[in-house]
């Protein structure tokens, strides 16, 4: 008897089953589409690693140091940023917590950005759009230096930026984008980054800690 | 228990993954919000809600939860302290029962928090943000940094905090300045705002430059300042950054100033104001050589005037005899030609006639 009821509870599995892709099936030669669906989100995808800037005997006068001192273009100074929401703006900034044991180091530590690596892709306004974007997005890099290799201390302090600009001292806004609808964002932003310190005269001896954070943020204006 | 252990788990990845920093993941307000938290709380109430962790990668990773206040970029946009930076409001209000969590690989985690808004807390609005956090790149197993310089990556969601009561939306414009290169490659322009009230206020300043030479880009545009309740921005810069080396400009700025409100969403109460400055881009060493060209080109037909007058003083008349010639009077007297005619006022050919009188300067001594 249970046996029996098993097969009939088969067939009509069987039956319904069939009726179920049956109707789901083209119609009339019409090809069927999957849609893959993801939610929007913004991410980073990748960030600069950390790094020691350098090893240097106590200076007797303040020194400039950068963090790329041999100019090679690095795959730890990238920073990419995923957006698939195809509608708002973001906004990316970089902060830094006091150095410790000196405190005073980060009224010396700069940063600049730029587009103009090895990795292919469009250009605006100081960002690189890696993929899948179309027309203008007007997302700004404020510390755009336009530069490869980071490696001539004055692009942190000559032209066009200075030290009220560039300085860690509190939040600066590395990519700028208050934006309500672009067209099409879906895809990777990048940019690089590097950093020079200025270490004043007979700073006391050690390793001088701090921690950089970046932080990405929706930043829309009105609604999408 | 399972609270413990998973406090557990998430604090051990939090401190051991070797680049937890390069952890992709997304984080978006929970249900009933889009975006961004806006919330009105009386005093002494709190709310419930959520953030939604959504890890991207194929490894678990470690994430730190943590309210914190509003402050401001170098360029005066919205920005999050650091966990770090003493909290004061929104930082302070938001509580999580797990502040670190593990979120598995392409786990999506609902992850909920209170805001408690404290009996004493003043009237008005506050801004803040939740922000998920993860450990800093560089740091060993036991949260030790290693490099000098270590990474961490947060992405937060903003958050707006409306307590109720008597608003006061109030700003001042501190100052509109023009600060000349100097040591600078750039000329660069300086704003200053302040909030006065205790809404928060959005200043978004533009720049229109009028003048000569015509400047190919005459606006230069600055972004949305968010002002917190109390907070003074008197260091906001924008560079100049094609700027002529010559130039008179008229840089009129033209802030608006809104009040953000929070319920709707939308800046309400918009006024628009104006500074007007004038700049002159010539460097010094510039005006020296104008002074000189225009000293130069004045003065110089001023001397001749002068020292014709005198000449002309000293002349005698002559009677022309038969067979002179302006050149031979000229010779006689050891003067050039063309000086003696200018004193005459003779005009080409320069032909002078017997029994005519001319001035002659006296002849010069040997």
């Amino acid at each position: 008897m249970q046996k029996r009821k098993l097969q009939i509870l088969t067939v009509v599995s069987g039956v319904a089953l069939m009726a179920s892709l049956l109707s789901q099936s083209p119609v009339h030669g019409a090809i069927s589409t999957i849609v893959i669906t993801q939610i929007p989100f913004i991410s980073f995808n990748d960030i600069p690693d950390s790094f020691l800037i350098a090893q240097m005997s106590v200076p007797t006068s303040s020194q400039t140091v950068t963090s790329d001192p041999d100019g090679s273009l690095g795959s730890e100074r990238f920073l990419t940023i995923r957006d698939t929401r195809n509608c708002g703006g973001l906004n990316l900034q970089l902060d830094t917590s006091a150095f410790s044991p000196t405190a005073g180091l980060n009224s010396g530590l700069r940063t600049v950005t730029s587009a103009a690596d090895l990795i292919d892709g469009v250009v605006e306004n100081g960002v690189k759009y890696l993929s899948g974007f179309a027309g203008t997005q007007g997302i700004t890099a404020p510390l755009n230096v336009n530069d490869t290799t980071f490696s001539d201390p004055a692009l942190f302090t000559d032209p066009p930026f200075n030290t009220v600009d560039n300085i860690l001292n509190g939040p600066v806004d590395l990519l700028q984008g208050p934006l309500t609808a672009p067209a099409g964002r879906n895809g990777y932003i990048h940019i690089d980054l590097s950093f020079s310190l200025d270490v004043p005269a007979y700073t006391i001896p050690g390793v001088h800690y701090t921690t950089l954070t970046y932080t990405l943020a929706d930043d829309t204006a009105g609604t999408c | 228990m399972k609270r413990f252990l998973n406090t557990i788990i998430g604090l051990t990845l939090f401190l051991s993954l070797a680049q937890p920093g390069r952890a992709e993941f997304t984080v978006v307000p929970g249900e009933g919000f889009d975006r961004q938290f806006n919330l009105q709380i009386d005093a002494g109430s709190s709310i419930k809600a959520a953030i939604v962790v959504k890890n991207l990668g194929n490894a678990p990773i470690g994430v730190k939860l943590y309210g914190a206040d509003a402050t401001h970029s170098n360029q005066g946009t919205f920005a999050l302290t650091t966990q770090a930076t003493e909290q004061k409001h929104i930082g302070t209000w938001v509580k999580f029962d797990e502040p670190i969590r593990t979120i598995y690989a392409k786990e999506e985690k609902i992850i909920p928090f209170s805001v408690i808004v404290p009996p004493d807390a003043t009237p008005g609005n506050y801004g803040g943000g939740i922000a998920v956090e993860t450990a800093p790149i560089g740091t060993d197993g036991q949260g030790q940094t290693k490099n000098a310089v270590n990474v961490s990556s947060r992405i937060f969601v903003k958050m707006f905090v409306d307590v109720p009561g008597e608003k006061n939306f109030s700003y001042e414009w501190g100052g509109f300045e023009y600060l000349a290169p100097g040591d600078m490659a750039r000329p660069r322009f300086r704003f200053a705002f302040k909030n006065t009230g205790n809404t928060i206020v959005l200043a978004e300043p533009k720049i229109e430059l009028k003048g000569f030479p015509p400047l190919k880009n005459s606006i230069i545009e600055l972004p949305t300042a968010t002002l917190q309740q109390g907070v003074e921005l008197d260091d906001i810069i924008k560079k100049w950054d094609d700027a002529p080396i010559l130039g008179f400009y008229v840089a009129e700025a033209t802030t608006t100033f809104s009040e953000f409100d929070i319920a709707s969403n939308t800046k309400v109460n918009s006024s628009i104001v104006s500074k007007t400055i004038t700049i002159n881009l010539t460097p010094d060493y510039i005006i020296v050589i104008m002074l000189v060209v225009i000293f130069g080109g004045v003065s110089i037909p001023i001397i001749k005037i002068i020292a014709g007058a005198r000449l002309r003083k000293k002349c005698r008349p002559y009677d022309v005899a038969e067979g002179d010639t302006i050149e031979s009077v000229a010779k006689a007297r050891g003067i050039a030609w063309k000086k003696l005619a200018k004193i005459n006022g003779l005009k080409p050919p320069y032909g002078i006639r017997a029994g005519q009188k001319i001035l002659v300067p006296p002849v010069k001594k040997q």
